[in-house]
């Protein structure tokens, strides 16, 4: 039975919640004073696919909506902000030369009207097959890219201009601001910025799933008919849902472009929509918390294993023989591990997490009663 | 006053069978409206199309204004109409969490106003909360509030299905077989509970039962279905005594095919 | 006119390989409720175990040993894996054989790396000539296994005692288990079944006019899809008129590239995929599919 116990576990909880929470930021906060080039590179990687993954997890966890379309919406904010925030004057392709930041949140608009307009599909159909419908939009985008190279620079891409908030470019240069001692480059300025986004797609994500609107999508998912009887408009959660999501996933495009330095068409593939679905699988489904360690594990995993690669076994670095690429041994493990949630652990690293914890209280609470018992008599 | 609900000569049809043949069911405000009949008899066919779920082959349905047939769902909701399902579906949440879906269409808050938790809608959802634990008191729920759902004892969840749809502060409720399932000291209480929230508010209530001894204690008008059809209708008393439904009942054991949300 | 009747033609014998594939995908559905996301990778593990075994011991043989193996390996997914979660969600499902396919496209990869595997089928290069155009034999002869399929399919479905206890599995669980036949074993053989479709699907995908087994026939596979929802999840007819229409509709963009030069190269490649999302904004459950009884 899961009863929360109020009298004495809930201030205690939050305590520890609020220290755990302070430590994080602070650690956040200085890591890139001591880490390196490629933790900081790893760390960006994951963050922005972790922004992707509380919008994907909103979607296919909480509303059950299946959907492969999330490099699509990805591609299509990455190059609106690149479009948008380019100069004109310096580059081969199309530029609109707007400051970068509002070019970043028109970006995160346009993901939500591409959202929007497959609205006509996301309101009326249900689970799969919206799932297989969305299979065509990754396909189609990426055709889309392929061809309009003015805008996408083609098969190479093309550069991102770097973001700039209140004058500070977000780049190497220089004379970079300093901070205890360490200068501030392109990395350590890009991982606070990072670290914004995810503060605020976190709380914002937890917030829908834990309101009136998460119920509603939770509702949808266990049973549309349900959902309409308790005065549901199921087309219209579904729509919300659906923008929604393509919101984080344009904010995620955008902290992709700018973490990889340069958008490419063949980036924003199949392969990549499947990997967004084993994070929020292995993180646990419509667990906001879940997606982000889906996303670390994920995203983070084939960069580990291709930086180690000498001193693990079985892994080689790319193009040599005899053993197994970093993304393929990538491959094996989230498959392995979606196969092994659905059977065992629906809800994935979150469920672990709980029941480790439930298991945890029992044995206080045992213990607790024991040692009463043992004064009473 | 009240609104209306009415069926007029509802035909259902699934390929060839006719589930519904010209039915006709007119509810009158704040009585208590019992839809009896064997397993099979379309029962549940009718809640649905009722309910806005089912389209209907022919026939007309009206609730207030609106026309039932051609209103999605969620608009009966807030026109004050509210349903329960036999098959109760509560999901993976706690007690407050099933009922406060009810809440729904009297709230507002919609993505923004969520995401961002403005005054406004926290303003709401606390309101909200307080509604469900009033709500939770009066079905002797207030102690399960914080428990999963679906973990509780069937009878508790049977109430909490009717908490939810009591939380939507519904003019007419549909209760697809409340007390299916229950034993009899459940069934007693339930029963009690139902005629309590009959007196407390104004609620008219439509319930589909097997339970005969339930219907007479509590109907104040019974429609009696038999293969789609209306074999008779009117007080509990002339009803239990009409030879056709005595016919029906003694006769069939069809199996139930029964529509799950 | 004969480029026409020659690109129509082979449209159809395209959409045959399609069809193929979605109708073990719609046989699937119609037992288990489930879409398997897994089958692209099934139609390249049957054109990868062909090509492996035919060096050896030729074609024949090599397709002979493919098929059952092949259907004894996605039965025993759904015998091993999906069946221990019957009755969960169906997106759960979905999401169950995507990992799956993630861990047998690894493997295939693997092995395959970036090597061509050569199939050599009897008829070869061959071409058929019909007068007003030709056809390579390959597609021809998948052809002619569509129809042949179809015809058994049929014959099973409304004569053989399994046939109609799938189509009672897929309306009633209950009469199913009446007539002796567990739920695992029914939903068990549709995925042996499709398995084996999938494999010869794959064997013609990987002949004339396409270069050997690749891990391209994985991704080519995935128009199936288009082809199944377009037919209607739960309609084997709807299948087979779902692949054809594909087939033809890919391979007029694809004639007739020039013309539509604006759409952009590569076009053809996206047509199946524009051509469900029409279908299904107009009737969501596709053509032939059976509506959703409830409206919300």
């Amino acid at each position: 039975m899961t009863t929360i116990d109020q009298t004495t576990s809930r201030p205690t909880q939050a305590v520890i919640r609020g220290v755990a929470l302070a430590l994080i930021g602070v650690a956040v906060c200085v890591a890139p004073l001591y880490l390196d080039t490629f933790w900081l590179r790893t760390g960006l990687t994951v963050a922005s696919a972790a922004v992707g993954a509380i919008g994907l997890t909103i979607l296919v966890g909480t509303t059950g909506q299946l959907s492969f379309a999330h490099p699509f919406l990805m591609a299509g904010a990455a190059v609106t902000y690149v479009t948008l925030a380019d100069n004109p004057v310096n580059t081969a392709h199309l530029g609109l030369g707007l400051p970068p930041a509002a070019a970043a949140v028109l970006a995160i608009f346009a993901a939500g009207a591409l959202g929007l307009a497959a609205s006509p599909l996301a309101s009326r159909l249900s689970g799969i097959y919206l799932g297989i419908a969305t299979l065509s939009l990754v396909f189609i985008g990426q055709h889309i890219l392929e061809n309009w190279t003015a805008a996408s620079g083609g098969f190479f891409g093309r550069p991102v201009p770097p973001m700039s908030l209140f004058g500070l470019s977000l780049a190497d240069s220089p004379t970079p601001p300093v901070l205890l001692g360490v200068p501030l480059q392109r990395e350590e300025l890009l991982w606070y910025l990072s670290a914004a986004v995810i503060v605020v797609a976190w709380i914002a994500g937890r917030n829908v799933v834990h309101s009136r609107v998460g119920r509603s999508l939770a509702a949808v998912r266990d049973s549309e008919v349900l959902a309409a009887t308790n005065g549901v408009n199921v087309r219209s959660a579904k729509r919300g849902a659906y923008i929604a999501s393509s919101m984080f996933a344009g904010a995620a495009g955008v902290l992709f472009a700018l973490t990889t330095g340069s958008v490419a068409p063949e980036t924003f593939n199949l392969g990549l929509a499947i990997s967004f679905l084993a994070m929020v699988v292995v993180g646990g489904l419509g667990s906001v918390a879940g997606a982000c360690m889906g996303a670390a594990f994920i995203a983070g995993l084939p960069l580990l294993l291709q930086e180690f690669s000498d001193q693990l076994p079985l892994i080689v670095q790319t193009g040599e023989a005899g053993g197994m690429q970093a993304s393929t041994a990538t491959s094996y493990l989230a498959g392995a591990l979606i196969v092994l949630c659905m059977l065992f652990e629906p809800r994935g690293l979150v469920g672990l997490a709980t029941r480790g914890r439930s298991l945890a209280t029992r044995a206080l609470r045992r213990t607790r009663i024991l040692t009463s018992r043992a004064t009473h008599n | 006053m009240n609104a209306q609900l009415r069926a007029e000569q509802v035909t259902v049809s699934f390929g060839a069978v006719k589930a519904l043949d010209d039915v006709s069911i007119s509810v009158s405000p704040g009585g208590i409206h019992a839809v009896i009949g064997p397993n099979g008899a379309g029962k549940s066919t009718l809640f649905n199309v009722l309910s806005g779920v089912y389209p209907v082959t022919s026939g007309t349905v009206v609730f207030a204004d609106l026309d039932v047939t051609k209103s999605r769902p969620h608009k009966l909701v807030r026109a004050g109409l509210a349903r329960t399902y036999q098959n109760i579906v509560l999901g993976h949440v706690t007690v407050e969490e099933a009922i406060l879906l009810g809440r729904h269409h009297l709230t507002r808050a919609g993505f923004l106003r969520c995401a961002l938790r403005t005054p406004g809608a926290r303003a709401e959802a606390k309101a909200a909360r307080q509604s469900v634990h009033h709500l939770a008191e009066m079905l002797g729920l207030a102690d399960s509030l914080h428990r999963i759902a679906t973990e509780l004892p069937y009878g508790d969840q049977k109430r909490v299905e009717l908490a939810r749809a009591l939380a939507a502060e519904p003019e007419v409720l549909l209760l697809d077989e409340p007390v299916a399932g229950m034993n009899g000291h459940e069934k007693d209480e339930m029963t009690e509970l139902l005629a309590t929230i009959h007196a407390r508010g104004d609620t008219t209530m439509v319930l589909v039962e097997h339970d005969m001894r339930m219907v007479l204690s509590l109907a104040t008008h019974c429609t009696v279905l038999d293969f789609g059809r209306v074999i008779a209708d009117g007080s509990p008393a002339y009803v239990a005594s009409h030879p056709e439904v005595l016919r029906a009942y003694l006769g069939s054991a069809h199996a139930p095919r029964e529509v799950t949300p | 006119m004969s480029h026409l009747t020659s690109l129509l033609l082979n449209g159809l014998s395209t959409g045959a390989v399609y069809a193929l594939i979605a109708l073990g995908l719609v046989l699937i559905y119609k037992c288990s409720q489930v879409v398997s996301f897994t089958h692209g990778t099934l139609v390249l593990l049957g054109a990868y175990l062909v090509g492996t075994m035919d060096d050896a011991s030729g074609f024949i043989v090599a397709l002979l040993i493919a098929v059952p193996v092949a259907a004894g390996f996605a039965g025993s997914i759904n015998l091993t894996l999906l069946s221990r979660r019957a009755g969960a969600p169906p997106v759960s499902l979905a999401i169950l054989t995507i990992g799956i396919d993630l861990v047998v496209l690894s493997v295939l990869t693997q092995q395959l790396g970036s090597n061509v595997l050569n199939i050599s089928h009897p008829w070869g290069e061959t071409r058929w000539d019909l007068g007003v155009a030709s056809m390579s034999a390959n597609r021809g002869i998948a052809l002619l296994m569509v129809a042949a399929v179809a015809v058994s399919l049929y014959l099973i479905f409304t004569r053989s005692p399994w046939g109609l206890a799938m189509r009672a599995v897929s309306e009633d669980t209950e009469a199913a288990a009446l007539m002796g036949l567990s739920r695992t074993t029914i939903t068990t053989l549709s995925w042996a079944t499709a398995g084996a479709l999938a494999c010869i699907a794959g064997m013609f995908m990987a002949g004339p006019p396409t270069p050997g087994v690749t891990t391209t026939v994985a991704v080519v596979a995935l128009r199936a899809f288009p082809a199944l929802i377009i037919g209607g999840l739960d309609s084997l007819r709807g299948a087979i008129v779902g692949g054809l229409l594909i087939g033809v509709a890919e391979s007029l963009a694809a004639g007739y590239q020039h013309e539509l030069q604006f759409m952009g190269s590569g076009f053809a490649e996206i047509v199946p995929f524009l051509l469900m999302l029409g279908v299904l904004v107009a009737r969501p459950s596709g053509l032939f599919g059976s509506r959703e009884m409830t409206r919300v």
